[in-house]
C-alpha cells in the first residue's frame, strides 16, 4: 500500500467517523431547510384569542399573502398591517430557494455570501414581524416559530459549511480558527450592532417616522412611507442650497489650502538644520489637534468679544470702529478656513515629515551636484515623490467632502443667529434637527443624501486614481 | 474590491535621515535659513498665543478685565478666580469624575477589542482574513447615518442618559485595528508565534503572554488615541445626555459658552448660594475671567501631558496613513 492511498483511507475513515466536522455535511444542511423553509408559510402563523367577534381565530402566512386574512379592517384602523412584512418574507424565502436550486457543487461555493445576506436579512424582518403580531394581540404559533428556528439554523450551518470548507477539520487548523474566531466576536458583535444594524435606518429618509411606543422597531415599521416627499421638502427649501453650498465649499477649500499648508510646512520643518528647534516647531504645531473645538471656541471668544476681545481692543488702540464679530456673518468664511488651518496644519504635516524623513538622501546629492539648488530640489524631486502620500489623503478628504467638521461650525459661532447662513452645514443641519426631534425623516433624508453622495464620491475618485496609477488608489 | 497589503514599513520619525541632510554640503543658505526659521516661528506664535490670552485672563482680576479687556499678559496677576473655582468646585469636580471615569473604561475596552480584532487579521494563516477585512472596511465607507445611530443609541440600547452613550461609541475603531494590524505584522516576528505553537501554546495563550507584551508601544498609541477622543467628546454627551450631574467637560464648558445663565449657574453651585447677601455677591462673581479659568481648567490635563506621549501619537498617525 503506498503512501497516498493510506492517506486517502485515514481521511475517508476521519469524515466517516466525524460527520459533523465537514463542510459538505452543514451545506446540506443549509440546502435542505432553505427548500423546507417557505413550507412554514402554510402552517399557522397567529392566533387571535377573540377578534372581530370570532373566537381563537387562526390564519397562516399564506392567508395573509393572497390578503384572505378578514382583517382587513382591524388593521387599518391601526395602522399596522403586517402583510408587507409577510410579502417580503416570502420573497426572500423564494430567493433563497432559487440560490439553493442553482447550487449543483457539494461545496459552498460563491453562492454561500448571497444566501447569508438574504437570510440574514429576512430573519432580521421576521424577527420584527414577530413582535409586531405580538403587539397587534396576537399569539405567534408553530409557523412563525418554526420559521425563526429554521433561520437560525441556517446561519449558523451556513458559516460552519464556510469555515470547515476552507479549514480542514483534520489538521490543527480548525481549532486555531475556532480560537481566532472568539478573539474575533466581540469586535463582531459591535461592528454588527453599532454600524450594520443602523444601515436600515437609511429607509428612514422615506419614511415619516413617529414614535408610538419605545419598541424602535415597532416604530420603524409602523411609521408611514411618504416616498420622496421628505426629499422634496429639504430641497424646496432654501436650506438645502445653503447647507450643501457651506459644506462643499468649505471642505474644497479646507483640502486644498490644508494640502498646501501641511505640505509646505513639512517641507520647510525638514529643511532647517537645527533639528532640536524643528522638533520644537513640530510639538508646538502638533498643539491645537490636542484641543477640542470647544476649547478653541473660548480662544475664538478671547479674540472677537465685542467688548474685551483682543482683537477689538488692537482696532480700538489703532482708532478704528470695533466690529460686532459674531453678528457680521461677511468675517466668518475666513475665520472658519483660517481655525481648520491653525487646528489641523501641524497634524496633516507629520505624516509628510515623515515621508520625507524616509527619501534617500543620496537623490538630493546627486541633484546638488548637477546643479539644481533647493528650490529646484523641492520642487522637482520632494514635491513629486510627496504625491502618493498626497493623493491618498486627497482620496479620504474627497470621500468625507459632504461630512463637515461639526465641532467647528457648532461651537465657533457661539450659536449666533445671524451667522447661520454661513455656518450651517450639513452636518450642524442633521444634529439641531435630530435634538429639536420631531420629524426623523427629514434630517434623515438629509443624512442619505449626504451619506449616499460621499459613498459614490469615494467610489469615484478611488476609481479615477486607479485608473490613472494602480499604486496611488486606496483599494 | 479588495483590501490591498499594507507596505511592511513603519516610518520610524525618532532619527531621522534629515539630520544627515544638514551635514552634506548641500546646505540652507544663511538667508533662507533665517527666513524660514523666521516663518516657523511667527506659525509658532500663531498656535501658542490664544492659549497665553486665555491663560492670562483667568489670572487676572475681573474688574481691570471689564475696564481694560483682555490682553496678552494677566493684568492685576491675582489667583483669585482658581480659588473661588476650587472654594467649592462641585460641577468642575463633577465633570472631571465623569470625563474620567468614561475615559478611563472606553479606553480599557477600546484597547481589548482592537488588539483582539487586530491580531487574528495580521496572522497570514489566518483564511478569512479579507473577508473580516472587508467587512470591517465596508463600515468604514458607508453608514447608516446619524439619524439612525441617534434612534440605535436612545430607542434600541437605551442609552438616553447613561454614561455608556459616551463609553460604546470608543469602544471599537476600525482605523486603529488597521494600525494594530500593520504593528501585529511588522513588529511581531511569525517565527515567534510558530515556536510557541510549537511549544504547546494555545492561540489564546500565546496571544496574551507573548505577542501583546512586546506590542505595548502599538496598544499605548491606540490607548492614547482613545483617551484623547474620549476626554475631548462633547457630541455623544450633548447628544444624549441631559442630566447635569452626568455632563462631562467639553459639554460643561459648551453650555456655559453659549448661554450665560449656564454660566451664572455652575457659579452659583459655588460659595455664594449660603451667604446673606447672595445677590450682592452675584454681581460680584468673577464672570469673565471664570470663563477662561473654566477653559484651562478643562484643557490643563492634556496641554501638560501631549509633549510627553508625542512620540506615540506621532507613530499612530504615520502608520495609519500607510495603505491598508
Amino acid at each position: 500500500m503506498n503512501e497516498t492511498s493510506a492517506i486517502k483511507k485515514a481521511s475517508t475513515t476521519f469524515y466517516k467517523e466525524h460527520t459533523l466536522l465537514t463542510s459538505k455535511f452543514w451545506w446540506n444542511v443549509v440546502k435542505i431547510l432553505t427548500i423546507i423553509a417557505p413550507l412554514a408559510l402554510f402552517l399557522p402563523f397567529v392566533r387571535f384569542d377573540s377578534i372581530a367577534g370570532k373566537k381563537g381565530y387562526v390564519i397562516s402566512g399564506f392567508h395573509f399573502l393572497i390578503g384572505t386574512h378578514g382583517l382587513d379592517a382591524k388593521f387599518s384602523s391601526e395602522g399596522l398591517n403586517p402583510a408587507p412584512q409577510i410579502i417580503t418574507t416570502a420573497v426572500f424565502l423564494v430567493i433563497g430557494l432559487i440560490f439553493v436550486l442553482l447550487i449543483r457543487r457539494n461545496k459552498p461555493s460563491f453562492l454561500a455570501v448571497p444566501i447569508s445576506i438574504v437570510i440574514i436579512l429576512f430573519s432580521y424582518i421576521t424577527a420584527s414581524m414577530a413582535t409586531w403580531l405580538v403587539k397587534s394581540g396576537a399569539r405567534l404559533m408553530i409557523g412563525v416559530q418554526l420559521l425563526m428556528l429554521i433561520e437560525f439554523i441556517i446561519i449558523i450551518s451556513t458559516i460552519l459549511a464556510v469555515v470547515l470548507n476552507r479549514v480542514s477539520a483534520r489538521t490543527g487548523a480548525f481549532k486555531s480558527h475556532l480560537a481566532m474566531f472568539s478573539m474575533l466576536a466581540p469586535g463582531i458583535i459591535y461592528l454588527l450592532i453599532f454600524n450594520y444594524l443602523p444601515m436600515p435606518g437609511i429607509l428612514l429618509a422615506f419614511k415619516r417616522y413617529r414614535v408610538f411606543t419605545r419598541d424602535v422597531l415597532e416604530n420603524f415599521f409602523r411609521s408611514e412611507w411618504v416616498a420622496l416627499e421628505n426629499f422634496r421638502f429639504l430641497f424646496s427649501s432654501p436650506d438645502a442650497l445653503m447647507i450643501t453650498r457651506n459644506t462643499v465649499l468649505y471642505n474644497i477649500t479646507f483640502m486644498i489650502l490644508g494640502l498646501i499648508a501641511s505640505v509646505s510646512l513639512a517641507i520647510i520643518i525638514s529643511e532647517i538644520p537645527n533639528r532640536r528647534l524643528a522638533k520644537i516647531y513640530q510639538t508646538t504645531y502638533f498643539l491645537p489637534y490636542f484641543l477640542s473645538w470647544m476649547i478653541v471656541a473660548y480662544l475664538g471668544f478671547a479674540l472677537f468679544n465685542y467688548d474685551l476681545g483682543v482683537l477689538n481692543n488692537i482696532l480700538k488702540k489703532l482708532g478704528m470702529e470695533p466690529i460686532d464679530w459674531y453678528m457680521e456673518p461677511k468675517y466668518w468664511p475666513f475665520i472658519f478656513v483660517i481655525a481648520n488651518l491653525w487646528k489641523y496644519t501641524g497634524n496633516g504635516s507629520i505624516v509628510y515629515i515623515a515621508t520625507i524623513a524616509g527619501f534617500d538622501t543620496e537623490i538630493y546629492e546627486a541633484a546638488a551636484i548637477d546643479g539644481a539648488n533647493k528650490w529646484q530640489q523641492t520642487m522637482y524631486l520632494t514635491v513629486p515623490m510627496l504625491v502618493p502620500m498626497m493623493t491618498l489623503l486627497t482620496i479620504l478628504a474627497v470621500g468625507r467632502m459632504f461630512n463637515a467638521d461639526l465641532g467647528m461650525f457648532l461651537s465657533l459661532p457661539m450659536g449666533s443667529g445671524p451667522l447661520r447662513s454661513v455656518s450651517n452645514v450639513i452636518d450642524l443641519y442633521v444634529f439641531n434637527s435630530l435634538r429639536g426631534g420631531s420629524n426623523m425623516g427629514f434630517p434623515a433624508a438629509a443624512a442619505l443624501y449626504q451619506s449616499i453622495v460621499g459613498f459614490i464620491l469615494i467610489l469615484t475618485t478611488n476609481t479615477i486614481v486607479r485608473k490613472i496609477n494602480p499604486d496611488n488608489a486606496l483599494f | 474590491m479588495s483590501v490591498g497589503p499594507i507596505a511592511p514599513t513603519i516610518i520610524d520619525t525618532k532619527d531621522t535621515k534629515v539630520t544627515k541632510r544638514g551635514d552634506s554640503p548641500n546646505k540652507l543658505s544663511p538667508k533662507a535659513n533665517f527666513v524660514l526659521n523666521l516663518i516657523l516661528t511667527l506659525a509658532m506664535l500663531a498656535c501658542v498665543l490664544p492659549l497665553v490670552i486665555v491663560i492670562s485672563v483667568s489670572l487676572s482680576s475681573e474688574s481691570t478685565i471689564l475696564k481694560e479687556g483682555y490682553g496678552l499678559l494677566p493684568k492685576d496677576f491675582t489667583l483669585d478666580t482658581y480659588k473661588f473655582a476650587f472654594s467649592d468646585p462641585r460641577s468642575i469636580v463633577n465633570a472631571y469624575k465623569v470625563t474620567i471615569y468614561t475615559t478611563i473604561m472606553a479606553t480599557i475596552i477600546c484597547l481589548v477589542n482592537v488588539s483582539l480584532f487586530a491580531y487574528p487579521l495580521s496572522r497570514p494563516d489566518f483564511k478569512f482574513r479579507t473577508e473580516i477585512t472587508f467587512f470591517m472596511f465596508f463600515t468604514m465607507l458607508f453608514g447608516g447615518g446619524l439619524v439612525a445611530y441617534y434612534i440605535l443609541m436612545t430607542g434600541f440600547l437605551g442609552l438616553r442618559n447613561s454614561l455608556w452613550a459616551i463609553i460604546l461609541p470608543y469602544s471599537f475603531n476600525s482605523f486603529w485595528v488597521i494600525v494594530m494590524r500593520t504593528f501585529f505584522r511588522t513588529q511581531v516576528p511569525l517565527s515567534l508565534i510558530e515556536s510557541a505553537r510549537i511549544d504547546g501554546a494555545g492561540e489564546w495563550r500565546t496571544f496574551t503572554q507573548i505577542v501583546l507584551p512586546i506590542s505595548l508601544p502599538g496598544l499605548a498609541t491606540v490607548a492614547l488615541f482613545t483617551t484623547l477622543g474620549v476626554w475631548n467628546d462633547w457630541f455623544n454627551c450633548i447628544l444624549f445626555i441631559d442630566k447635569p450631574e452626568l455632563a462631562n467637560l467639553n459639554t460643561l464648558i459648551y453650555r456655559a459658552l453659549t448661554s450665560a445663565r449656564m454660566l451664572r449657574e455652575i457659579i452659583a453651585t459655588m460659595g455664594a448660594a449660603g451667604s446673606a447677601d447672595a445677590a450682592a455677591e452675584i454681581a460680584n462673581l468673577p464672570n469673565e475671567t471664570f470663563r477662561m479659568a473654566l477653559a484651562v481648567i478643562t484643557m490643563g490635563p492634556i496641554v501638560l501631558a501631549y509633549p510627553f506621549f508625542q512620540k506615540y501619537f506621532i507613530r499612530g498617525l504615520t502608520v495609519g496613513s500607510i495603505k491598508g
